[in-house]
């Protein structure tokens, strides 16, 4: 077995400064923290700034990558002013909330509720009870990773096999996260029900949800649902 | 009007630099696996580095010219056919410059040494452009047409450019972030891995001895980037230009920009070792790597031009 561990100590770790920043590549650096909040709160400030050279800054959970422009940057330099960063307080800018209105009619929805002994409109008022913090957007352009599910609805895992085809706008949970899927694609997630909104459309670059965002679900009818379509969040 | 797919082969895309600055949002980068290769075949017509390219794969495919066009194809060593209806007229390799009459054939074949071939043309391969690139995972199908500007060059054959480094060198590696002391790299030292046949654009897996390692269970998912060497159980993946913005498994390694462009030429079995490199050398080699292929390519471009 081989072991590996973090190093920490790279930079001198603050009140809202990363614990570390290690490199990525040659020309990007990981910060890492301590929780999901300060790392999306922190990656917002560096977007915020604008730094020359910087140019993307990835959020997902607790770590933010930083990628550089190695023509027109000093990389030792970037690093030290990374370390000394500081996300602003908590408040500031404490990212938004989106509401999902969904259609809670997924072809998982009674398999869930029957896993989780639970009935089908439980698993719907649960889903539905409380914002998720949103950690990353990856798996798919603009797929919110957010969470955390709490008991009894979290844990089960995805299925297996994953299904070929899941419509864009399917609201879905898996272990202890709960997503949207922007567009049609392949997927392993069990699906609750559906948004009838367009969360992210890649032709136009909109993207409305940002890690730390917070999405919160509320349950719509068949009528609404078909009013609603195609209308962007 | 211009190239009408007949048979794409295994694989082809239309490719450029793909899409920087837009991870965040959870959009994969994608370009050319082999951009080296891609600059190549612009700039032998006359093209900027970005233009949007053909990136052929491994298996041999054919392609049609609606009107003349003005073609450059650079990458894996093979053959390219061409054919004016039952008669082939010409046997080209790359690294070339040449013609497609109106309605006359290419046979592009990828052989041994190499999996992808770069076909551009003059003026770039006009295919819808999203957030800024023409880039698309889409597989090109029979009958699909890629517009172009009509164009005629003179035969070129520029002696095949002396790359870096020999083919079979090690893929030079920087520790990962989930290894910072470089453990695993150190576990593997020497070992020859093979590259799977189920390997794309998104990721080479590599065959090979299991290095087991000891993990966090609780990790969470981290952003990556092409060239990311990941463990899913004791198999290692190297992550391909196509890749996702972010992953689960842990990221042992990485290897350095400099040789990103060599992971587009690697073909299914081929062997592959990895050597480790410090940052401070890393960085010096992507550097000089950078400005040597500038040099190349504005070389290139001025014999092109001048033709």
């Amino acid at each position: 077995m081989i072991g590996i561990g973090h190093k920490t100590g790279s930079c001198t770790p603050g009140p809202r400064r990363a614990s570390a920043i290690i490199p990525l590549t040659e020309a990007a650096f990981l910060a890492r923290f301590d929780e999901e909040s300060l790392a999306a709160r922190w990656a917002a400030e560096l977007r915020e700034q604008a730094w020359a050279g910087v140019v993307d800054v990835v959020a997902a959970y607790r770590d933010v990558a930083v990628f550089a422009d190695p023509e027109t940057v000093n990389l030792d330099a970037l690093k030290r002013e990374l370390a000394q960063l500081q996300a602003p307080e908590r408040g500031d800018t404490l990212g938004r909330t989106h509401e999902i209105p969904v259609l809670y009619d997924g072809p998982d929805l009674v398999e869930t509720a029957q896993l989780l002994g639970l009935e089908p409109r439980e698993v719907v008022s649960l889903h539905g009870a409380a914002p998720y913090r949103v950690f990353a957007l990856g798996f798919l352009p603009g797929f919110p990773y957010a969470g955390w599910l709490r008991a009894p609805l979290a844990g089960l895992p995805r299925r297996e096999p994953p299904r070929t085809r899941v419509p864009a706008g399917s609201v879905a949970i898996a272990g202890r996260q709960t997503g949207i899927y922007p567009a049609r694609s392949p997927g392993g997630w069990r699906i609750l029900g559906r948004t009838p909104l367009v969360i992210a459309d890649l032709a136009t670059a909109y993207f409305p949800i940002a890690p730390g965002d917070q999405l919160r679900f509320v349950p719509i009818d068949v009528q609404e649902y078909e009013a609603r379509r195609h209308e962007r969040l | 009007m211009g190239l009408q797919v007949i048979d794409p082969g295994l694989c082809a895309s239309v490719q450029d630099r793909g899409r920087i600055g837009h991870a965040r949002y959870g959009v994969p980068r994608g370009g050319a696996f082999d951009a080296r290769s891609a600059g190549i075949a612009n700039a032998l017509v006359a093209n900027m580095p970005e233009a949007a390219v053909l990136e052929h794969t491994l298996t041999a495919g054919v392609y049609e010219a609606r009107h003349a066009l003005a073609l450059a194809a650079a990458g894996a060593s093979g053959t390219l056919t061409i054919r004016q209806g039952q008669t082939a007229i010409r046997i080209l390799e790359p690294p070339v410059a040449f013609t497609l009459e109106a309605g006359s054939r290419l046979t592009l074949a990828p052989r041994l040494a190499g999996a992808r071939i770069y076909l551009a043309v003059r003026g770039g391969w006009q295919t819808p452009l999203v957030l800024g690139s023409r880039a698309s995972e889409d597989r090109l199908e029979p009958g699909d047409l890629l517009p172009a500007a009509q164009g005629s060059t003179a035969l070129k054959r520029p002696r095949p450019p002396r790359t870096q480094v020999p083919f079979d060198h090690p893929l030079r590696v920087l520790p990962g972030p989930d290894d910072p002391a470089g453990a695993w790299l150190q576990a593997i030292g020497a070992t020859a891995f093979h590259v799977s046949p189920q390997s794309s654009r998104m990721g080479l897996r590599l065959e090979g001895p299991a290095f087991p390692l000891m993990r966090d269970p609780a990790r969470l998912s981290s952003p990556v980037a092409p060239g990311a060497i990941q463990l899913a159980g004791d198999t290692p993946i190297v992550l391909g230009v196509a890749c996702g913005t972010m992953g689960g498994y842990p990221h042992v390694a990485q290897v350095i920009s400099a040789d990103l462009h060599r992971l587009g030429q690697l073909r299914p079995a081929q062997t592959v070792t990895f050597e480790p490199v410090s940052l401070h050398e890393a960085r010096t080699l992507d550097r000089e790597t950078r400005a040597n292929l500038r040099e190349l390519l504005a070389r290139l471009m001025v014999a092109s031009s001048a033709s």
